[in-house]
């Protein structure tokens, strides 16, 4: 006859089991937040605020100043935002509301293939065929068709691989995801919306641009920013196309660096501590900036999610 | 009178928009032909069968290929799946199981988190966690970049496919004298298990493709190894370090490598795509 | 071969019908968050028989079942006190495992559940697999005893390895049916099993629940006060979390003893 007992052994074993795995996430992140901090502290210590001010670095002296990382950093990922951005929504736009069935898989997979190649491949189609051709006609057409070299923005010798190539790469890198996001987006849009343009005598344009756009704007400006997210941490395609200088320069045309693309130039040869602190210390900057940029962007887009449902 | 001008004006309007849409579409495409197009004649023309079987030789030397590289790939590959995979599900089950409460919060922000890290951090943070204790540059350390890279991405997919199961699945399971684990695991999870392992599949590709992380852990080697503790060549490292090279033969092996790893990386992605399809499948078997 | 011969003898206990079991209610008061929604239920329920639950929606039946295998507290929010004997062990006592208590008490639920992922035979034995059962001979000829109570046997014996979302709705539910006989519980609960099934898979069921008195105590929720006088030997009657009304069936139906149980019976509310 059947007891009423059973050995809870299994059932305790798999909570303590799960749960640890649970935990493992946050602390993977706590540690490796605090792990990169360390690190960096002699860094921080030692030049204070000069380390993100300060454009001198030599590895030889001793003497480390980010400034220059930081700002291409910002500058290459801008760029990449203003070329990616609108070509994004109109990937969107064509994704979400104009295009029939079909050519809507079609697109969603051409999208998801682009997401998929890997960053190595896309620096090396930039350094051996984007920057020579950027190298061969496009900055020549700019500086001297267009008469735009006596810009500050375009001045400077075309050696090809510059900020320019950089921003331009990253455009293509990032677009994906942020149309990904843009296409979610407008697709959480409610229909009743769209059904009160129309009832209203709004064109198929106007329903997009006056009714489906506002209400989605806050997820919009979302993936854009998740966008910038991503555009920040890249790092071996902006390496290979960027130059690795540690140089301020107006012009688009020059050598420049990331915070990335330095400490992947610099880690596996750094020797001297200090170097080996600086080079952290500019990963905690990295690090800090995109948990930034990301939790504003997640929280823009959780945003809109969560509006249809109030 | 004025209205009909009125229409006329916003119908075109729209029409420029529209075009003006499409348009931008096409210029996003453009660089995903330009791209393939490149890869794959620039890689047909490198790629020979050597490239699976020959090691790197030295520069002037004919021949040589990546086949360490190739194995790498797949060894460090199998190394984060080993330790990414498990703990991530368990992670998931967990977060599902105990939604609302303070950890499984954590755990999916957390997740999010992480898998929007820069990759090359992740790389810095096992270099000072593992590399920088031991002395020197591993294929295990490597694996380890990889996983925490395919962490959080299986423990997120685990927790949404776990999710969608019915609770009446589980309650049944229950009723039927199923203990909790048993319950979870045998029935729940596996119910879960085709978008499990469609999600895994694209961390797979993910991390296959990755060079960032590998740069100062696995490092790269020239020479033949699969051992654990010593430095470990990958495709994506090889693909760069020849890429960046001056030498003519190994940018063309940079190529053929590229077009292997592509190929590799959209095999696993429309593997996954066609496995999303089957989803709710016929046989579960 | 010796360890085959053992698992045998377990099986064939397991399915030999450990016999019906008596059920006494005592005080059980059942809550979801804030509600109660069982209030102080006192029953016994007879051994090889069928009883009914029978009460406007939304009133507790479900959630008084699903208290008899101890199933409920498994819910957020849920708590339940009180006690239920089955043949003379409180199964809401501290040393008994919850577990245990639904091997022996088994439930089918309102919609047909198969688990998606295994074979028809293989849902049928799911439940003595999880309990340590492995011989594939033996839980072959369990799962033929089952399926044939269960009255499905002749439609499924040539495709036992297809996949059971094959079948119809109440195939899957008779499935089920199945499923919950093969571990051969004392008590079988049913809650509201035809609810969702067409006229003649309803009458099929029907006839197997009263088949099935026989040999295991039948304790059935129905939102349909024919199918409770059709197939039950006892019903009771539930209204907002409280038993009412307990009493043989046909009694129950011609001469209620309780105002707010002809006011149901006659339609005038639920």
């Amino acid at each position: 006859m059947p007891t009423l007992h059973h050995s809870p052994i299994g059932d305790r074993v798999y909570r303590i089991l799960t749960t640890a795995c649970a935990a493992s996430i946050p602390t993977l992140l706590l540690v490796l937040s605090v792990a990169i901090g360390i690190a960096a502290w002699p860094a921080v210590r030692t030049f204070g605020w000069e380390f993100v001010t300060t454009s001198e670095w030599d590895a030889v002296r001793g003497v480390f100043g980010v400034a220059p990382a930081i700002f291409g950093t910002l500058l290459s990922s801008a760029l990449a935002l203003v070329i990616a951005a609108p070509l994004a929504m109109a990937a969107a736009i064509v994704t979400a509301e104009l295009a029939p069935i079909w050519l809507r898989h079609v697109l969603d997979l051409l999208l998801d293939l682009l997401a998929a190649i890997p960053s190595v491949l896309y620096g090396l189609w930039g350094l051996f065929v984007m920057v020579p051709w950027l190298r061969e006609s496009v900055m020549p057409f700019l500086a001297e068709d267009l008469r735009l070299g006596d810009t500050p923005l375009f001045s400077g010798p075309a050696y090809g691989p510059s900020m320019l190539a950089a921003g331009l790469l990253l455009a293509i890198m990032v677009l994906p995801y942020i149309a990904a996001v843009m296409r979610e987006v407008l697709a959480a849009v409610p229909d009743a919306q769209r059904e009160a343009a129309l009832a209203l005598g709004a064109t198929r344009w106007e329903v997009i641009r006056y009714a489906v756009l506002p209400y989605a704007r806050s997820g919009i400006i979302g993936g854009v920013i998740l966008g910038l997210g991503r555009a920040l941490g890249e790092t071996m395609a902006v390496t290979m196309v960027i130059g690795n200088r540690h140089e301020f320069s107006t012009s688009l045309f020059a050598h420049g660096y990331t915070l990335a693309s330095l400490i992947a130039n610099e880690f596996a040869e750094a020797t001297a501590d200090l170097h080996l602190s600086a080079l952290m210390a500019a990963g905690a900057a990295l690090l800090a900036v995109t948990l930034v940029v990301n939790a504003i962007a997640r929280w823009l887009v959780w945003r809109v999610r969560h509006q249809g449902a109030s | 009178m004025t209205k009909e001008r009125n229409i006329g004006r916003r119908r075109a309007t729209g029409g420029v928009m529209i075009a003006l849409a499409v348009a931008g579409t096409a210029a996003a495409v453009v660089p995903l032909v330009a791209i393939g197009w490149h890869l794959v004649r620039k890689g047909l023309d490198a790629l020979s069968p050597s490239f699976f079987t020959a090691l790197p030789v030295p520069v002037g030397e004919a021949g040589g290929g990546m086949a360490n590289a190739v194995v790498g790939t797949l060894l460090l590959v199998g190394i984060a799946a080993a330790i990414g995979i498990p703990i991530g599900i368990g992670a998931g089950l967990y977060a599902a199981e105990h939604r609302g409460h303070p950890l499984a919060v954590a755990v999916r922000f957390v997740s999010e988190v992480l898998s929007g890290l820069p990759s090359i951090l992740v790389g810095v943070f096992v270099w000072d966690f593992v590399v920088r204790p031991s002395q020197h540059f591993s294929a295990l350390a490597g694996g380890i970049a990889l996983a925490v890279i395919m962490l959080p991405l299986v423990a997120r997919a685990t927790e949404e496919f776990v999710l969608l199961v019915p609770v009446q699945l589980f309650e049944t399971a229950l009723a039927l004298g199923y203990s909790r684990w048993r319950a979870a695991v045998s029935v729940v999870l596996r119910t879960a298990m085709p978008g499990i392992v469609t999600a895994v599949l694209v961390a797979l590709a993910r991390v296959a493709g990755e060079t960032a992380p590998l740069l100062f852990t696995a490092f790269g080697n020239q020479y033949w190894s699969v051992s654990l503790g010593e430095p470990i060549s990958a495709l994506p490292l090889q693909i760069y370090t020849y890429a960046i090279s001056p030498y003519d033969e190994w940018q063309s092996l940079a190529w053929a490598g590229a077009l292997v790893l592509l190929g590799l990386a959209l095999v696993f992605s429309i593997a996954a795509r066609l496995a999303t399809r089957n989803r709710y499948g016929r046989r579960g078997r | 071969m010796a360890a085959v011969a053992a698992e045998r003898a377990v099986v064939a206990a397991l399915s030999a019908g450990a016999g019906t079991a008596a059920l006494r209610i005592e005080g059980l008061n059942a809550t979801y968050g804030a509600t109660r929604v069982v209030r102080d239920v006192t029953a016994d329920i007879a051994p090889g028989r069928v009883t009914a639950i029978i009460g406007p929606s939304g009133c507790g039946k479900s959630t008084l079942l699903r208290c008899l295998n101890r199933l409920h507290e498994t819910a957020r929010n849920a708590t339940v006190s009180g006690s239920v004997w089955l043949d003379g062990v409180d199964i809401y006592a501290p040393d008994v495992s919850e577990v245990a208590v639904r091997r022996q008490i088994a439930l089918v639920m309102q919609r047909p559940t198969p688990f998606p992922m295994l074979s028809i035979a293989e849902n049928v034995v799911a439940g003595l697999r999880a309990n340590g059962a492995r011989s594939g001979s033996a839980l072959r000829d369990a799962a033929e005893t089952a399926l044939r109570r269960a009255a499905l046997w002749n439609e499924v014996a040539h495709r036992l390895g297809d996949s059971p979302v094959t079948l119809s709705e109440g195939q899957q539910q008779r499935l089920c049916i199945a499923r919950a006989l093969a571990v051969s519980p004392r008590v079988l609960l049913l809650d509201e099993p035809t609810a969702s099934l067409d006229p003649a898979s309803v009458q099929r069921i029907e006839e197997l629940v009263y088949e099935l008195r026989k040999r295991t105590t039948v304790v059935m929720v129905t939102h349909n006060m024919q199918q409770a006088a059709r197939v039950s030997d006892t019903t009771a009657f539930v209204l907002h979390g409280e038993l009412v009304e307990m009493a043989p069936t046909a009694r129950l139906f011609t001469a209620p003893a309780d105002a707010r149980t002809e006011a149901y019976i006659t339609g005038r509310f639920g």
